[in-house]
């Protein structure tokens, strides 16, 4: 680059349009609801977050820098916000129009509902005190405070100034102050006892009626906001008001809606007159904190961002401005403050600058308030373009121009002359003018000159000893940039072709020459509080000189822009590079970047080259061709960071309380995160990284905000986000939810071991039942066959056969008739004994036959000396079964066991006796008695238990012999 | 003794009328309770406590919107055992020494209550049992109805704020809130 592109690009610059606007014209609009035009915002919080939440007459909207997203569900009944807040706990609190209070947490909304029922009229305000009480100011009820167990009442019965609260704060958390509509009140309540003292017009409030409170600067002072009488401070310890600015008539601006205090400024919301800007040190008001085209009137609430931004309620949109810590000047005095080639802020605190080719100065704090003082140096022109400020050790300024040559200035009497003694001076392009104690250095397009001032330069007109020095005395180029006089008195020269020039001890050393420094055009120099010297390059981005070499910065360290116009170093050593793109602030300690630009509106007003000064208390000014920006390094928040948060964990789309549910089942396995960050300022340049542990092994990286996993195996996991607006993600903080999806039931050990539990368990059951149904069927086989085998002896029974045979014999002759049936029903029975000693079970019907067949042949032999009655319901004949050849048997052992004769006959009698079978004989013992052991008897009751787990009754007395059966119904 | 007391809870309104027709400018327009009934219960652990009353003695001003309700504790009866009525009369609320349950104050809600209608209403009075005095807000529904106020009343008493000690003992027979309803009819005096 040579002198001429120099000049093009001065040229360009020149001619760029010029835009001309009020002071803060890099203000953001959101639509709280698009289209939705009867919608009222009415406050805003800021959560511990940084996210914005918005009441407004429709509902609570939570704006995550994205979109403001609505909270409250969409009821009949709208939810009309008039008060927020967040406890420390997180769960933020609404308080409604009509008297509702809403709670929320993890954005999941619930009402409040205390016993002690709610107020009928608007929550006003809502803080909590050190005992994590809650108190809720309401308009028209006083005030009430929830310990948890019980809400309170306070009102004006109880010494509240009045019953009309507007606000509500604490300010250590012990002592409630209350502004309502009759005065401040100052509540103290503990153990049930109210103490309330009050503060009124009558003491000296400006005015009776307070709208807001604030805290304020000093410690234990409050900034009141009144209805009609402007922002007054107030000292809570001694009760009396601090200040009151506003108090003789003089606040013009309305009612006040709130305040809040940034580091420097403080902000008033008003009714009717937009925001007014109140500096408290120098008493000044700016009501011009807006553009004129973006002034709402009516603004309801201010609040500050993370970011520094502040952040306006008005009707259905929010917007936001650049607060205190970036401010443009666009006019002064009628004066459009273009062209700003160079800024100069001199040790008086006075700036000076160069709007439109004239010189202007200003006191610092009172910038932007009109009160300019201009000079005339129109030598031969109109006008002149100055290209360096420099104000020497006499009070006399140094002016550098193009085309013009040098000038000094007395500033006291405004008397000036043309530095004419020096050749490359007179007339010529003067690039740079600085200087440090008795040497003044300027930089031309043919080298640089050394002036060293003498006791005689008190006098305007002394001439001025110089010495010049070119390409061949060592700078290495004839265009120099700007120079440098750092505090070891060493003067860098930034050259144009030769990277960085060094004069030590009248040495010149050429950092580009020996290779050190790498980029051959260097456009500034600044030093910082470790004395290294900032240099930044053409195209590369910046270079610090630490004492032994060159450090490069450029993208990877988060520049926004290589192509750097000026640089300077703040107290912090925070090193501020204004590029085409805006300003980038960097902190080589941090290594952090942030980047004021594109969505501040930065590239409409195209800075220049070296037009950049530090002025009192971290000021930096910045001059471009279209204003002037103040930057203030103080008020800064502290390299602002976007923090991640996991703002909703769904569990198959269902919100998921993260604070308590940590753990899932197997079939718990599909989740979505979603993420947030505040970045008002940019949003769409936020990016988010994630790592989930024990799915993934490192960091993804994304600009989506919904991350979802959809089916996840069982294991823990530790979800982990960070996120970052220049990709910088190393010092960005992190965010967690760690959780556990448990295996399915039948992969566990226990599982396992549980089941191998029950198959034993069932093994040892089925096989220990088969053991015993087959020691069972052994047993039943072997009653069987003990039944066969009874019932075989029976049939060989010689007595039987022989007194079957003796009846036969004696009726054979008499009734041949009779005889034949005998034989019949012989041989019946023995057909029926055969058959059915095979069967478990006969019907009761075929045992009676059988019994018939038996009994006819019995009664042949015995006659009347056996009476035998069977009386059974039909019924139960054909429904009722009995192991076969029971009642024969027992039948045959009363024939068998009692004598049998007309003397004393036998009476069986078989009958039902509720659900048995009774089989009666009486007893009439034989002497000779047939040889029997009771084995018959056994036998049945031991295959009755078998079958149906009864055994019979037997029942015996001195007459009677009793078997009682248990009824088997069929089926 | 006991006329004593009778004649003290009859003070008592007698006091707040005074007190309150002497600082309303409208006349008083006072209303009297006619048909009440006060029951109260506590579920313990093990025991479900129960009594009811219908001794409740009170007022409502509603030119002023204030009032006061007392209830002897001794009128509370239809416990499970007789056992029990006594542990409560003599154990828990020392009856003897703190014969009444008060509540006097006046209602938060700026309705007229001279005009039919059904108003909820909530009440901010000194609530006192056993002795001890509470500031408190109870929610109640108002029906006024042809010259006849109809209260429905629920709230909780917590035993700690009255300082009613339970002895370890008992801690699981008594819950620590005991929950009371509240019915009362008022016609104008």
């Amino acid at each position: 680059m040579n002198a001429v592109r120099f000049l093009i690009f001065c040229i360009v610059l020149t001619l760029l349009p010029i835009q001309v606007c009020a002071q803060y014209p890099f203000s953001k609009k959101i639509d709280i609801e698009e289209d939705n035009l009867t919608l009222k915002a009415n406050v805003l919080l800021k959560d511990h977050f940084g996210f914005l939440w918005i009441g407004t007459s429709e509902g609570l909207f939570k704006y995550n820098s994205v979109i403001p997203e609505k909270i409250t569900p969409d009821f009949k009944d709208k939810y009309h916000i008039t008060s927020l807040f967040e406890d420390v706990t997180g769960i933020i609190w609404a308080g409604c129009k009509n008297g509702g209070i809403l709670c929320v947490k993890n954005n999941q909304v619930t009402l409040f509902k205390p016993e002690e029922g709610l107020p009928k009229v608007a929550i006003t305000g809502i803080y909590e005190d050190i005992k994590k009480r809650l108190w809720f100011a309401t308009a028209g009820e006083g005030i009430y405070c929830y310990d948890y167990v019980h809400l309170y009442n306070i009102n004006a019965n109880d010494g509240l100034s009045d019953d009309y609260v507007n606000c509500i704060l604490s300010l250590h958390g012990k002592q409630i102050i209350a502004g309502t509509d009759k005065g401040l009140s100052f509540i103290d309540f503990e153990a049930g006892k109210k103490n309330i003292s009050i503060f009124t017009s009558k003491n000296g409030l400006p005015d009776n009626i307070v709208r807001c409170i604030t805290t304020g600067t000093q410690i234990n002072t409050i900034w009141v906001g009144t209805q009609s009488k402007g922002i007054s401070l107030f000292s809570v310890n001694a009760k009396q008001l601090i200040t009151d600015p506003f108090n003789k008539n003089n606040w013009a601006y309305g009612q006040i809606n709130d305040i809040i205090q940034t580091k420097n400024k403080i902000f008033v919301a008003t009714e009717q007159n937009g925001i007014i800007e109140y500096n408290a040190i120098t008493g000044s008001l700016n009501e011009k904190v807006l553009p004129d085209s973006l002034f709402p009137w009516r603004i309801a609430d201010l609040q500050q961002d993370n970011e520094g931004n502040i952040w306006a309620a008005y009707d259905n949109k929010l917007f936001s401005f650049t607060g205190e810590y970036l401010k443009y000047w666009f006019t002064a005095k009628r004066q459009k403050l273009i062209k700003i080639h160079t800024l100069f802020a001199a040790d008086d605190g006075k700036i000076w600058f160069t709007p439109d080719l004239r010189l202007y100065e200003s006191t610092q704090e009172n910038f932007g308030i009109d009160n300019f003082r201009s000079y005339d140096i129109t030598p031969s022109k109109k006008n002149i373009d100055i290209t360096s400020l420099y104000k020497d050790r006499f009070g006399f300024l140094w002016i550098g121009t193009m085309g013009e040559g040098l000038f000094r200035m007395n500033i006291a009497t405004g008397k000036w002359r043309r530095v004419a003694e020096n050749p490359i001076a007179f007339f010529g392009n003067i690039l740079n003018v600085t200087g440090k104690d008795n040497q003044i250095w300027i930089s031309t397009l043919n080298g640089v000159s050394r002036f060293i001032l003498n006791e005689n330069n008190y006098e305007l007109n002394a001439k001025i000893e110089f010495k010049n020095f070119n390409k061949k005395d060592g700078l290495g180029s004839d265009y120099i940039y700007h120079i440098l006089i750092d505090k070891k008195n060493r003067v860098w020269f930034a050259t144009d072709g030769a990277g960085v020039t060094m004069l030590e001890n009248d040495t010149f050393t050429n950092f580009y020459s020996t290779g050190q420094f790498t980029a051959s055009v260097a456009y500034s120099l600044a030093e910082d509080k470790k004395q290294h010297i900032w240099i930044n390059s053409f195209n590369e981005g910046l270079f610090e000189y630490n004492g032994s070499g060159f450090i490069q910065y450029g993208i990877k360290n988060g520049l926004s822009d290589l192509a750097i116009t000026s640089i300077a170093v703040d107290e912090s050593n925070n090193v501020i590079a204004v590029n085409k793109k805006g300003i980038d602030i960097l902190n080589p300690v941090k290594n952090t970047v942030q980047h004021f630009g594109n969505e501040s509106g930065f590239t409409e007003i195209q800075p220049n080259l070296n037009s950049i000064t530090n002025g009192q208390d971290n000021n930096i000014w910045i001059g471009t061709e279209n204003g002037i920006v103040s930057l203030n390094t103080n008020t800064l928040p502290i390299a602002y960071m976007p923090v991640a948060v996991i703002e909703k964990v769904s569990l198959f789309n269902l919100v998921i309380d993260t604070s308590l549910k940590k753990n899932f089942t197997y079939a718990e396995n599909n989740f979505s995160f979603k993420l947030a960050a505040a970045y008002y300022k940019a949003s769409e340049k936020i990016k988010f990284q994630y790592w989930l542990e024990g799915y993934s092994k490192n960091w993804e990286t994304t600009s989506d905000r919904v991350i979802i996993f959809p089916q996840l195996h069982p294991g823990k996991y530790l979800m982990k986000v960070r996120a970052s607006a220049n990709d910088n993600f190393q010092s960005a903080p992190v965010a967690y939810y760690s959780f556990s999806i448990s295996k399915s039931f039948w992969t566990t050990w226990w599982f396992y071991l549980l089941t191998a539990l029950i198959i034993a368990a069932l093994v040892y059951w089925v096989s220990s039942q088969r053991i015993k149904s087959v020691k069972k069927n052994e047993r039943s086989e072997m009653e069987k066959f003990q039944l066969k085998y009874d019932a075989l002896k029976n049939q060989v029974n010689p007595h039987f056969l022989f007194n079957s045979f003796n009846a036969l014999m004696n009726i054979a002759e008499d009734d041949p008739k009779e005889a034949a049936k005998l034989i019949k029903h012989l041989s019946q029975f023995y057909r029926k004994m055969t058959a059915f000693s095979k069967l478990e079970l006969i019907s009761l019907k075929e045992e009676l036959e059988l019994l018939n067949s038996y009994l006819f042949i019995q009664k042949k032999r015995f006659g009347e000396a056996l009476q035998v009655i069977i009386d059974i319901n039909p019924v139960l004949i054909e429904t009722t079964s009995l192991p076969p050849l029971v009642l024969q048997l027992l039948t045959e052992n009363a024939v068998k066991h009692n004598t049998v004769s007309k003397d004393k006959p036998l009476h069986v009698d078989i009958f039902i006796e509720k659900d048995f079978i009774v089989i009666r004989n009486n007893i009439n013992k034989k002497i000779d008695k047939e040889e029997s052991e009771g084995v018959g008897l056994q036998n049945i009751k031991n295959r009755y238990k078998i079958l149906i787990k009864k055994g019979l009754e037997k029942q015996v007395t001195e007459t009677e012999f009793i078997i009682k059966l248990p009824l088997i119904f069929n089926g | 003794m006991v006329l004593n007391k009778f004649v003290k809870s009859r003070l008592l309104l007698i006091y707040v009328f005074v007190i309150t027709s002497a600082f309303s400018q409208d006349p008083a327009v006072v209303y009297v309770i006619k048909n009440n009934i006060v029951s109260f219960h506590s579920n313990a652990k093990f025991e479900l406590i129960k009594a009811t009353s219908t001794g409740l003695k009170g007022a409502i001003d509603i030119s002023n919107r204030t009032f006061a309700f007392s209830v002897p504790m001794k009128t509370f009866d239809g416990f499970n055992s007789p056992l029990q009525k006594e542990h409560f009369n003599e154990s828990y609320l020392e009856s003897n020494r703190f014969p009444n349950a008060s509540f006097i104050g006046h209602i938060i809600e700026e309705d007229d209550f001279t005009k039919d209608g059904v108003y909820n209403v909530r009440a901010k009075g000194k609530f006192t049992i056993h002795g001890v005095e509470q500031e408190r807000i109870l929610q109640g529904d108002l029906v006024v109805k042809n010259g006849v106020i109809k209260l429905n009343c629920n709230f909780t008493v917590f035993l700690s704020e009255h300082d009613i000690k339970i002895p370890r003992i008992v801690h699981e027979k008594l819950a620590s809130e005991i929950k009371v309803e509240l019915y009362a009819e008022f016609i104008k005096k």
